[in-house]
């Protein structure tokens, strides 16, 4: 079964037809050789169909665990991507809080040369600023808490993937086993063909 | 299995002799040779090709997962050299790192005198310039800086609150000069007149006239200080003005600092994710690279029983027919 199926998938068995004339083999079109799973499975032997049914749910759980994993990966690199971003938002919000605030300082600071007068307009200015500047703040918060909730959620989906990563390796064990019950099958098979032959 | 194989491979060679070939002027060349007549020498032939070509796709295969996985390999050094990067970016921005406020002052001040000294004017400047950009650049320095304007401004306002305190205490100073000019007059009327001698019997009246007198001299003094209080108040508010835009300049910049750590720390993080996430994938690839080669040795094995069991059955066919 192994080898029907590596020989259909690597040697390109196209029949020169007319249509076909280079050495190009066309995409579309029915392939030459029955499929060897499906010829298994349609051949009445009980032990070859319980092969066959095998190996397709092994090959279906490597394939479905395989797609689930680049997902899971995808989703992972996607909340990596989110926390990295919450993060550089944070420093924008780090930048901007301290030259609000740098600016409320010195208006208040030229308040305060300026005498009575201006003092008090210094004072507000620095008020204000601080208010401004402490909004600011809480973004960065704000970032951080993002950062965090993204982190966890990279985390859920590594684990995610690791876990159907271990699916497909299970899905390639079944396989396996499939293939080597259908082994020990056929080479009883052949040893009780063998033995009755011989005894006639 | 083998016999399968067999079948399989005695339905390719089926397929490719049921096929009518093409006009002969129209036939390229193919990829398998022409098919002949089944007989055991050419299935063996078939199942050699086979096994060859498994053979070659396995070793393909192997060539081709070894470098993609030096390409991660390749991509997981530039994670790693760029994770160290931004760490060391981070620490360089950090608010300890480099030399202090005092120390800058210092090199600067030391390094224009020596220069200044020794006659080499051009060389003070050139010193001037990079010591300059040195305390710039330097984020202790800025971080001294605002800590120091800072307690210069709280420790000025404090001063010039007090000073202002003292001035305004006197409740404008000419209340306290008309005090002291009542008491100094008084004691010169009551020392001249003598008029508290019948109360308070004889000489009594010089003694307390002098009293007043030393009183009168006394709040004029005070009167005088707080007028200079005033000067000191409104110059101590001068300074910490100019201490808060310092303080102010130094905050703006050591935000900045803060902000490059920040950042700094954001690619070291996305370079670690980088590394790791390519670690796994190398793991995986080899997981599958392992299973795919093992399921070419399998199908190679296959084969080759394949072929033993072709020959076998020629050998017990012609034993058959040399005993029949």
């Amino acid at each position: 079964m192994g080898i029907g199926q590596v020989h259909a998938a690597t040697i390109p068995l196209v029949p020169p037809t007319p249509a076909s004339t280079s050495t190009t083999v066309p995409d579309a079109g029915p392939p030459p050789l029955p499929d060897p799973l499906d010829a298994l499975a349609l051949s009445g032997d009980p032990g070859a169909e319980l092969a066959a049914l095998a190996v397709e749910s092994g090959q279906a759980q490597r394939r479905s665990a395989r797609a689930a994993r680049d997902a899971c990966e995808a989703a992972e690199v996607h909340e990596q991507d989110a926390e990295i971003a919450a993060m550089r938002q944070k420093a924008d919000d780090l930048r901007v809080e301290g030259l609000i605030e740098g600016a409320g300082m010195a208006a208040q600071g030229v308040g305060a040369v300026g005498g009575d007068a201006t003092k008090g307009v210094g004072l507000m200015a620095g008020g204000a600023a601080k208010v401004v500047a402490t909004g600011r703040g809480a973004d960065a918060a704000n970032d951080d808490a993002d950062a965090t909730l993204h982190k966890n959620a990279a985390a859920h989906a590594k684990d995610a993937a690791d876990a159907m990563h271990d699916t497909w390796k299970e899905g390639a064990d079944y396989v396996k086993a499939a293939l080597d019950f259908y082994r020990e099958y056929t080479s009883t098979q052949a040893q009780s063909r063998s033995a009755a032959l011989h005894r006639a | 299995m083998s016999g399968r194989v067999a079948g399989a491979a005695t339905g390719a060679a089926a397929a490719v002799v049921v096929t009518s070939p093409p006009p002969a002027d129209a036939v390229q060349p193919g990829l398998l040779p022409e098919a002949q007549a089944l007989s055991g020498a050419t299935l063996n032939d078939a199942m050699s090709a086979l096994y060859a070509e498994l053979s070659r796709q396995r070793q393909l295969g192997m060539k081709a997962g070894e470098s993609r996985v030096v390409e991660q390999q390749n991509l997981h050094e530039k994670a790693v050299a760029d994770q160290k990067a931004a760490i060391e970016e981070q620490r360089r921005n950090e608010a300890d790192q480099g030399d202090g406020f005092f120390s800058c002052v210092g090199r600067l001040v030391g390094d224009v005198a020596k220069d200044v000294a020794t006659g080499r004017l051009a060389s003070a400047v050139d010193d001037g310039v990079r010591d300059a950009k040195n305390a710039v650049d330097s984020p202790a320095f800025w971080s001294d800086l605002e800590k120091g304007a800072t307690a210069v401004a709280k420790v000025a306002a404090v001063v010039g609150s007090v000073a202002l305190t003292v001035a305004t205490a006197g409740a404008g100073s000419a209340a306290i000069v008309g005090v002291a000019l009542l008491l100094s007059a008084g004691g010169a009327a009551v020392s001249a007149t003598r008029c508290l001698d019948g109360v308070l019997g004889k000489g009594a009246s010089q003694y307390v006239g002098a009293g007043m007198e030393l009183a009168g001299a006394a709040t004029g003094c005070t009167a005088g200080l707080a007028s200079a209080g005033g000067a000191v108040g409104a110059a101590a508010s001068g300074v910490a003005g100019g201490a808060q835009i310092t303080a102010g300049a130094a905050h703006v910049r050591n935000a900045e600092f803060a902000a490059r750590v920040q950042d700094a720390g954001a690619s070291a993080e996305h370079a670690r994710q980088q590394g790791e996430r390519i670690n796994r994938v190398v793991g995986w690839m080899l997981d599958e690279l392992a299973d795919g080669d093992k399921t070419q040795q399998r199908t190679m094995q296959a084969a080759q029983t394949a072929m033993q069991t072709n020959d076998q059955t020629t050998v017990s066919a012609a034993s058959i027919s040399l005993r029949g």
